[in-house]
């Protein structure tokens, strides 16, 4: 029974999506426009080097091609939705549902990044003329590449929801949304690989979990890191996104006493 | 002139009015200006940790960088600052605000960008500051009066070059309901390739970007003869003199355009 309540969910989110088309279609172009700049960039850095911090040209596009791909997911209206149903009171429908308002919001989540990954797949052939790809670094790699993905997708679920529970105090979340989408962005190493980071500036993008969103699949994939190291970063994963997991059951019971409806 | 002088004493009325609204909600102001300045911030950061580990890109160190991407980011924050609001125009359009605006004896565009409350422009105005105030200090430029002369234009220019694309997509909102895509798509084309050396690209695409999709004028051309960089272009170098000029003539294409497009206005819902 839940679990019907929740598919309608992904439903609703992919329908919604479809109803924005040209939305679709302008986010499709503004990703592979940066792909086609941010690979020229490195490539005209490179310039007459082979090796770079132990990545060479050709690992080094085929990363951020991925990555920028990986990185659609970030970007979801669902903070604002949130808001929005704060904001106009409708919000109280949501929790008077016979489901947990978290897992409303998660399968909506879902529906969202299924189609934005749909339509990342057909784009893929273009970024990979405009960028560069080839086949994953081995068997090993092509198989744990998916599971780093679907590890990383739940993470940047849980602090997307994070951030759009800050609705409840704030009303008006823009701020804090646009703020989480670049930071997050950039310490997930989306347009710069990790290991270029300056020393303090990477240890703190590898002490938080943005990393697992974009670097650590795509790092997989070309096979700069593999062995006990993918396993020990797929345990850290599960450790944050059980944190992460706690936090947001911490903070959706404050923000269920916090609702108001405005106007009465 | 005295019509000109009414209306700018008017635009200020107007933007002091809103901006006295948005000290009303202090912590989302705080929020915003950090998001404005994280948004510009992280592009730049991009920038930083590149040339830490290269040193050069196409021949560009960081100070020479820094200033292109400092140059264009006050171009930027300098359309923002003060005409963020017809970048609403959709929104304005389907509320029926446009309406009300028509009726006010004022110029409407003028209304249009006074009426906003964001606060996202001041973040990139200090994140344009600090930026630029950076590369001054690390690029090697030989300063003389007429090359500070050309960088205030060539600022100016930039600022209405990126402008004009906003005032021309407004125009196409009084026909097209929802330009939000259009408007993603062209602002971040400018965002992604306005602020980088084009000499990264091979010399068609910098012609397109010169010729077709006027980028280049922003800050590349303009920069380039600053830091008489000019030996590497793929188009005349004199026609980054021409930028102030390119960005002038296009702002009033688009005024235009809008103009025109504003007589067959017709309201939504009707």
């Amino acid at each position: 029974m839940r679990t019907r309540g929740y598919l309608a969910y992904v439903r609703t989110a992919i329908a919604i999506r479809l109803q924005y088309r040209s939305t679709i279609f302008a986010s499709m172009t503004v990703t592979l426009l940066w792909i086609l700049l941010v690979t020229r960039v490195w490539s005209a850095a490179y310039q007459g080097r082979d090796t770079v911090a132990g990545l060479t040209l050709e690992s080094t596009i085929v990363y951020l091609t991925l990555a920028n791909l990986q990185a659609v997911v970030i970007n979801t209206p669902i903070t604002w939705i949130m808001a929005s149903r704060v904001r106009s009171g409708e919000v109280l429908f949501d929790v008077s549902r016979p489901m947990g308002y978290p897992g409303q919001m998660l399968a909506m989540q879902a529906g969202q990044s299924m189609l934005q990954i749909a339509v990342m797949l057909v784009v893929t052939p273009v970024a990979a003329l405009l960028g560069g790809l080839s086949g994953p670094a081995g068997l090993a790699a092509g198989l744990l590449y998916p599971v780093a993905l679907l590890l990383g997708w739940v993470l940047n679920a849980l602090l997307t929801l994070l951030i759009g529970l800050t609705a409840f105090w704030t009303v008006d979340n823009l701020g804090i949304s646009v703020l989480y989408r670049f930071v997050a962005a950039f310490l997930a190493g989306a347009s710069v690989p990790l290991v270029f980071f300056p020393g303090p500036l990477r240890a703190v993008a590898e002490a938080l979990p943005f990393r697992f969103i974009v670097a650590e699949p795509a790092a997989i994939y070309i096979g700069q890191i593999h062995g006990t190291r993918v396993l020990t970063g797929f345990a850290l994963a599960l450790v944050w996104i059980g944190l992460l997991s706690g936090l947001l059951a911490l903070a959706w019971q404050r923000a269920h006493r916090k609702i108001v409806v405005h106007g009465g | 002139m005295v019509d000109l002088k009414r209306e700018l004493r008017l635009y200020l009325l107007l933007r002091g009015a809103s901006l006295r609204g948005v000290l009303q909600y202090r912590g989302n102001l705080l929020m915003m200006v950090l998001a404005g300045a994280a948004y510009q911030g992280s592009g730049f950061a991009f920038v930083w940790a590149l040339l830490h580990t290269f040193g050069t890109v196409a021949g560009w160190g960081l100070g020479q960088i820094a200033f292109l991407y400092g140059m264009r980011l006050l171009s930027h924050a300098l359309w923002l600052v003060t005409m963020d609001g017809i970048g609403q125009s959709d929104f304005l359009i389907r509320e029926g605000q446009l309406d009300r605006m028509l009726l006010r004896p004022a110029n409407v565009l003028s209304q249009m960008a006074s009426h906003t409350r964001s606060i996202l422009p001041f973040g990139d105005l200090s994140m344009a500051i600090l930026v630029f105030g950076v590369a001054l200090v690390v690029a090697d430029v030989d300063w003389s009066a007429g090359s500070v002369g050309f960088l205030v234009l060539a600022v100016l220019g930039g600022a209405f070059l990126e402008a004009s694309v906003v005032v021309a997509l407004a125009g196409l909102s009084v026909r097209v309901l929802d330009t939000w895509a259009y408007r993603m798509m062209t602002l971040d084309a400018i965002d992604t390739l306005g602020s980088y050396p084009l000499s990264v690209f091979g010399t068609g695409v910098q012609r397109v970007l010169t010729y077709v999709l006027p980028v280049a004028f922003i800050a590349f051309l303009p920069a380039s003869v600053i830091l008489g960089r000019t030996g590497q272009l793929a188009v005349p170098a004199w026609l980054g003199l021409l930028s102030p000029l390119v960005g002038v003539a296009l702002f009033t294409l688009a005024y235009r355009f809008w103009r025109h497009q504003l007589r067959g206005y017709q309201g939504v819902g009707h």
